[in-house]
């Protein structure tokens, strides 16, 4: 009785974790480059009462054993890479990476992360940088005197400079993959570590070895489906409501137990 | 005192152990590749030869479910699932077990591994997965990094009916070590997770049914200590 009150209490908890990652997906519907998460879960332990196999008798083996589980426990939390839709900003420095790839992206402390947010922008030295601030890598200053801005698909940057015909080109940026993105370990503001899982960060140019290709002047959206994130909630709020129908149940049978004694 | 009481306690603590497996099944709704498990309802009394001989329960049925549940699309290159009869093997601390969920990660080494970090197995031992380009895994269970294949994922399936044991984490052991596998005939999914086969209406309708049987057992056994406490205090009255 004790051991279902538990039991049904892992549950309880389990669905709590689901939903906070439902909620965090919703709430980053429409964040530039997110990646939604999931929640992946475990059966905990089983005590196990009767072992299958063991000897009934002298002559005949037990065909069944009994094992009663104690709950379930979260075993994951996984990132789903897929891509979300390009729109149409008509920014020089928006780009959206159509394929697998990331932007990298210089941190205050010189490690080197990686995001799929293109919104770039120019800093006071005329450096591309995110919207936070971070430098992307390889660094590409923009002149300050240039009129237009044109990156490439290949990730080729050039620009128009007041009083000259032909376009200069400043520079390249260079796009990094992973074999494994969902091991990739998120640190908000759009960034991603690399990890043991994810695998070190093999960098290339935009368009070869099966990285994507840089469109200027679109943005990719979070790829969480609102749609599919409602049903997600409604069935963990379900499970969730069905669980504290089993702890009910013990609390209601314990109760009939105390009953016994007059 | 008398088998009849100890008959209705047998039911109670039967209810108990059924809530138990229900409580399980219920907190496992959301766990991928988990199979559901039932204890039946069963006579507790059919072993009782004599009124001299406590009720035993070795009656108790308990069964695992091991039909598929539903697939459901992750989209991610190392979530796999299995259309069909079969699991994935894994190299754990307590040897060779067996699995049907396919949420699989990289190793420090590259090597696929299970959530908890045990090694998948493939034809040859365990995989490594080169940290330079796209994943893709065939139906056969061949995993191919940008066209080369760099192994086989190694399914594996019992003699029916099953007599698996379960070690958590999502992770089936033969009862018997010796037992043979046979071939499985389950075509693998990239992209898809198999989702826990618990069916919340038929464990809720369970549910009920285990503690309606409880409060009868328990109103069975207020009955006998009623006759009882007549027989010491009232019989002798005049």
């Amino acid at each position: 009785m004790i051991r279902a009150l538990w039991t049904a209490a892992s549950g309880m908890q389990a669905q709590q974790l689901n939903i906070d990652v439902v909620a965090n997906n919703l709430a980053n519907s429409s964040t530039t480059g997110f990646k939604k998460s999931r929640a992946d879960f475990q059966d905990l332990m089983y005590q196990t009462e009767k072992t299958t196999g063991a000897p009934a008798t002298n002559t005949t083996t037990i065909p069944t054993g009994i094992q009663v589980g104690l709950g379930v426990r979260p075993g994951a939390v996984s990132k789903i890479f897929t891509t979300g839709t390009m729109v149409h900003t008509g920014n020089e420095l928006d780009m959206a990476i159509e394929g697998d790839g990331f932007l990298q992206v210089q941190q205050s402390d010189g490690t080197t992360a990686y995001t799929r947010a293109g919104s770039l922008k120019k800093d006071g030295q005329g450096r591309v940088v995110t919207s936070d601030g971070q430098p992307i890598l390889p660094e590409i200053v923009i002149p300050s005197n240039a009129t237009s801005i044109n990156i490439g698909s290949d990730g080729t940057v050039s620009v128009q400079q007041a009083g000259q015909t032909a376009a200069t080109t400043v520079g390249t940026i260079q796009l990094a993959s992973f074999t494994n993105p969902a091991g990739l370990n998120a640190i908000g503001k759009n960034l991603f570590l690399p990890t043991d899982s994810s695998g070190n960060a093999t960098t290339g140019t935009a368009g070869q070895n099966g990285l994507g290709t840089l469109e200027q002047g679109y943005i990719e959206q979070s790829n969480v489906s609102v749609m599919e994130e409602m049903v997600s909630m409604i069935v963990s709020q379900r499970a969730y409501e069905i669980n504290s129908k089993a702890i009910q149940a013990s609390d209601d049978m314990l109760q009939q137990a105390a009953a016994l004694k007059r | 005192m008398n088998a009849g009481m100890y008959a209705a306690l047998t039911g109670n603590l039967s209810a108990q152990r059924r809530l138990d497996v229900i409580s399980n099944n219920l907190a496992n709704a959301s766990t991928t590749g988990f199979k559901a498990d039932q204890i039946q309802f069963e006579s507790v009394l059919a072993n009782v030869k004599n009124s001299t001989q406590g009720p035993v329960f070795s009656n108790d049925r308990y069964s695992t479910d091991f039909s598929a549940g539903a697939l459901q699309r992750t989209d991610n290159s190392l979530d796999v699932a299995l259309e069909g009869d079969g699991f994935f093997v894994v190299n754990t601390p307590q040897g060779t077990a067996y699995t049907r969920q396919g949420s699989f990660h990289l190793g420090g080494n590259g090597r696929l591994v299970t959530a908890d970090g045990y090694e998948v197995q493939g034809s040859g031992g365990s995989i490594t997965v080169p940290a330079n380009g796209k994943v893709e895994i065939g139906a056969n269970g061949q995993v191919s990094v940008n066209g080369n294949a760099v192994g086989t994922i190694s399914t594996a399936d019992f003699a029916k009916p099953y007599a698996l044991n379960k070690l958590g984490n999502g992770l089936f052991q033969p009862a018997d070590p010796n037992a043979p596998t046979t071939a499985s005939t389950a075509g693998i999914k990239q992209g898809y997770l198999e989702t826990s086969n618990v069916k919340a209406v038929v464990e809720m309708s369970r549910l009920i049914e285990a503690s309606r049987y409880f409060e009868i057992c328990a109103k069975a056994v207020k009955t006998y200590d009623d006759l009882t406490s007549r027989a010491a205090n009232d019989l002798g009255k005049v």
